[in-house]
């Protein structure tokens, strides 16, 4: 039978059993007391790499913008778990490295990372542990936020995955030509900032940013329509 | 004689093709019980043929969510008692835009009326680069394609030779696009019901299956009045599509679509890397974050500047002529009541239309131009977010603005707003924008009341009072359009999508043609109500007659004016004044102004009139000193009284052109007496405020 409920606060415990978990592996360590989640992160990230990485690398791991890693690495680096280096050949490029106390806190992360896999796999059969991650996997790649057309930028391309508005918008919008699986490109965002020109099917269309966030889109690499 | 109906999207130069098609035959009407234009006209053909060419409104689709697209199918579908179904279809195909444009082609073809593709814009497609296989593009939509420039008349020739063949009926009207197979079962399911029940002929059953499938309460079920076992049949069927997520018209859309995609891959080449066009190049400074703005604000300001500088001249000639037709009539017609009717109100009241066709004119010719080019979508692209603070969207800006200069072509304007909500909030609140009717009551109180005293930067205290007012009445715009669209017009904001056209040359033809048309609406429709309005208070103010007072004043020596100013007083009007003055006088407003009020009620500049021949000033206007003099010498009327006065001329309707263009537009008298009642609430508050504080105050 099905019981929201009960589903939404099994759910919610699981999520919390992770994080505590986690914590607990951390608790007799004195090492990254002085991190916050997201800048653990970054240094987990930084670790998934032998050599050292360019910045615009993990920030697009990471799925931020390069400036506001910056200023997530100008703390880390204080805290002496990574530092920046430069290229030999092309001194313009900044990359990062791991420093021994950001390795440390890596080994610990990925030992923790499979004592958990490991507590799963004994707790269920085989059967149930493919399915589990099946399951899960299935779920991280639809319940992942999408890119929708407001967040393009002025002269890129994208294609439309899906329009989410739904009743005579949605149906206007698909009799201009805007489908799914069509390409739009975005031209000119007004001077307020709302609404958007974009290209589709060799005209120029203007949508406000409402229904332009419930167009979602992946980035194409074309540059025109 | 033929009948054709001329469809296509907006932007598609169907207008062009209406015109190189018809010359100058044209009517325009509209259709019964909405809004929507209907022009019509007619050419003869070589063989002496009478082509009749109606020209449908401009559309995407024909899947009647807008007025514009119920109307069109209902004219290809046969169904409307005004107009007589088309024997064919010219569609207006943009070249250089086929992808979308076919969609609506392959609609139309859909109603099984047979259709001929007018392929315009080849020029512009050439100049792209783009290369279209003509012949290949007929085989597969199995229509005949005539190729044409129809802004330089070429193939206009060879589309009129053609319809007057009449080759329309072996064309063949078969869906060509496929939906999903059990969609496609679905549909034959239900066209074979509607046969077999003698409902509607075999090869447009499909077409009216889908249109049922496609909603519920489609109102095509209405028009076939279906039995009532396949209506139950129908909202089976429907409830199982919703239960199963598909949307049928979404799905119709998608096919089409398709379909089209595919056919495109054989008929059109064109390069693979589009160039950049002329229309981004322009967009780029005309859309750009600090120069868009920057333009769009000055040409506003050369539209006003015309309006209210070059187009005085027209008009001060207007107003002479008139006042010597009048003259002249008075001199060689004897005295008689006929007379004095025709003279004050006939030829005053079709002079007090009249005197603003200048402004109108040019107003309409900016508009005209700018729509002919396609900047008038970018303005409202520019405006939308402005407008979005009240609610609005930009497509109301462009109807606001025309109200400066006059709220009846501004009203007019609000058709091109889809939205109903947004149509009606615009359409109700234009009226309080300052328009020029309302300039010479300002000139004359401020002329009469306001002292020249100069403030900083040169600005003077009347001139910043002018300003002040001008201001009150944008607030009251703003104000207004933010309450009824948080009240009565409540409402998620709609969807805005608009279509930003290519620029084009703008045609001169087409321009003044455009303004020559709205203008003879404007006379047509303003003109006649104005009309009798006019006689009407001209009766009211002329009558009861007493020519027992009149005599004995004329005997005691009264000059002239004594007797009209006593006359006037003892009428209906000034009764009127007298019988309202306990319900102004909390305004400050005595009987005089009363009168001035009732009179005004028609159109707001008749007050400086009434109020010359209350306080017996000869031949006065805003500008006249004696008359200015005459009033301040008039105790009742301190500075704070000609400030609620100034105050309830910004948001009072007193303009009867407005109510009446307000009844055509909203189809009903409920729309223009709410807008009475709302301003004159407003201007009644507005003005207590003032007089009552200010009483207080000083």
């Amino acid at each position: 039978m099905y019981q929201p409920d009960k589903y939404n606060q099994w759910l919610f415990n699981f999520i919390n059993r992770v994080h505590e978990i986690e914590e607990k592996a951390f608790e007799n360590e004195l090492l990254a007391k002085d991190l916050t989640y997201t800048e653990i992160h970054v240094v987990y990230e930084l670790g998934k790499y032998e050599a050292p990485q360019p910045m615009n690398v993990i920030a697009q791991d990471l799925q931020i913008t390069q400036s506001s890693l910056t200023s997530l690495v100008n703390r880390i680096e204080e805290k002496k778990y990574l530092k920046r280096t430069r290229d030999e050949s092309d001194r313009r490029i900044v990359s990062l490295e791991l420093t021994e106390r950001g390795n440390k806190l890596n080994y610990w992360h990925t030992q923790f990372h499979k004592n958990l896999t490991k507590k799963i796999r004994e707790i269920l059969n085989p059967g149930e542990v493919d399915l589990f991650f099946n399951t899960l996997q299935k779920l991280n790649h639809s319940m992942s936020i999408p890119l929708t057309a407001d967040q393009l930028k002025p002269g890129q391309v994208a294609r439309i995955e899906s329009i989410r508005s739904d009743g005579s918008t949605k149906t206007r919008l698909m009799e201009m030509g805007v489908l799914s699986g069509t390409k739009i490109k975005l031209l000119k965002i007004a001077p307020l900032g709302d609404p958007f020109e974009i290209q589709v099917r060799g005209s120029l269309v203007s949508i406000r940013k409402q229904e332009a966030s419930q167009i979602e889109v992946s980035l194409s690499e074309e540059v025109y329509v | 004689m033929i009948r054709i109906a001329l469809a296509g999207n907006p932007n598609s130069g169907k207008t062009t093709v209406f015109n190189a098609l018809t010359g100058s035959q044209q009517k325009i009407a509209n259709y019964g019980g909405v809004t929507v234009e209907k022009k019509e006209g007619a050419f003869k053909s070589k063989k002496g043929k009478n082509i009749i060419v109606l020209d449908l409104p401009g559309t995407y689709s024909l899947d009647a969510t807008s007025p514009d697209e119920q109307i069109a199918q209902e004219v290809l579908l046969g169904l409307r008692k005004d107009t007589e179904k088309p024997h064919a279809i010219v569609v207006v195909v943009d070249a250089d835009n086929l992808e979308r444009h076919l969609y609506l082609t392959l609609q139309l073809k859909e109603t099984g009326t047979p259709i001929i593709i007018a392929l315009n814009m080849m020029d512009i497609a050439q100049r792209h680069n783009k290369k279209i296989n003509i012949e290949e593009l007929s085989n597969k939509l199995g229509v005949p394609v005539v190729p044409m420039v129809a802004r330089s008349e070429l193939g206009i020739q060879a589309l009129k030779d053609f319809l007057e063949e009449e080759k329309f009926t072996s064309i063949d009207i078969q869906r060509k696009w496929k939906l999903s197979p059990p969609l496609e079962e679905l549909c034959s399911r239900v066209s074979q019901k509607l046969v077999l029940k003698n409902l509607v002929a075999e090869e447009v059953s499909d077409f009216y299956a889908r249109g049922l499938l496609r909603t519920k309460n489609s109102p095509l079920s209405q028009v076939l009045k279906l039995p009532e076992d396949l209506q139950k049949y129908l909202t089976q069927c429907l409830n199982q599509l919703a239960w199963q997520g598909i949307h049928f018209s979404e799905e119709e859309i998608s096919a089409r679509y398709q379909w089209i995609e595919k056919i495109l891959s054989t008929v059109l080449h064109h390069p693979s890397e589009s160039q950049i066009t002329w229309t981004e190049k322009i967009d780029k400074v005309l859309l750009h974050k600090v120069a868009g703005p920057f333009i769009f604000f000055g040409l506003i300001a050369i539209l006003f500047q015309s309006i209210f500088t070059w187009a005085t001249y027209p008009m001060d000639v207007i107003d002479t002529t008139f006042g010597w037709l009048s003259v002249q009539v008075e001199n060689i017609v004897p005295s008689s009541f006929l007379r004095d009717l025709f003279v004050e109100g006939v030829i005053g009241g079709v002079g007090s239309v009249i005197i603003f066709l200048p402004q109108i004119l040019l107003l309409f010719f900016f508009i005209c131009l700018l729509e002919d080019t396609g900047y008038m979508a970018r303005a409202a692209f520019l405006m939308d977010r402005l407008m979005a603070r009240v609610g609005l969207s930009g497509k109301s800006f462009i109807p606001l603005l025309s109200s400066f200069a006059c709220a009846i072509p501004g009203v007019m304007a609000c058709r091109t707003i889809e939205n109903k909500r947004d149509r009606f909030t615009t359409m109700l609140v234009a009226p309080l924008t300052t328009c020029s009717a309302r300039l010479p009551v300002y000139a004359l109180l401020i002329g009469a009341f306001v002292p020249a005293i100069p403030l900083a930067f040169g600005l003077t205290l009347p001139g910043v009072t002018l300003f002040g007012l001008y201001l009150l009445g944008i607030i009251g715009v703003i104000g207004a359009a933010w309450v009824f669209r948080k009240t009565i017009f409540r409402g998620e904001a709609p969807p805005v999508i608009l279509e930003l056209p290519t620029y084009k040359m703008p045609q001169l033809k087409v321009v003044l043609r455009n303004m020559w048309n709205r203008s003879k609406m404007f006379v047509r429709r303003a003109g006649t109500i104005i009309l009798s309005m006019s006689i009407v208070l001209w009766l009211l103010s002329s009558f009861p007659k007493n020519p027992e007072l009149e005599n004995k004043l004329v005997l005691e020596g009264a000059s002239p004016q004594v007797v009209s100013s006593n006359m006037l007083e003892q009428s209906y009007a000034g009764r009127i004044g007298k019988f309202i003055e306990p319900v102004i006088k909390p305004l400050g407003f005595d009987w005089k102004i009363g009168i001035g009020l009732v009179a005004s009620f028609a159109a707001r500049e008749v007050f400086v009139s009434t109020m010359a021949t209350i306080y017996q000033v000869e031949g006065a206007d805003e500008e006249s000193l004696s008359l200015r003099e005459s009033l301040q010498r008039d105790t009742n009327l301190t500075p704070l009284v000609a400030m609620s006065l100034l105050v309830f001329y910004v948001f009072a309707c007193q303009c009867m052109s407005t109510i009446a263009i307000v009844r055509r537009e909203t189809n009903s008298w409920r729309w223009p007496l709410f807008m009475v009642a709302y301003m004159t609430a407003l201007a009644y508050v507005a003005a207590l405020l003032v007089y009552q504080v200010g009483s207080i105050l000083f």
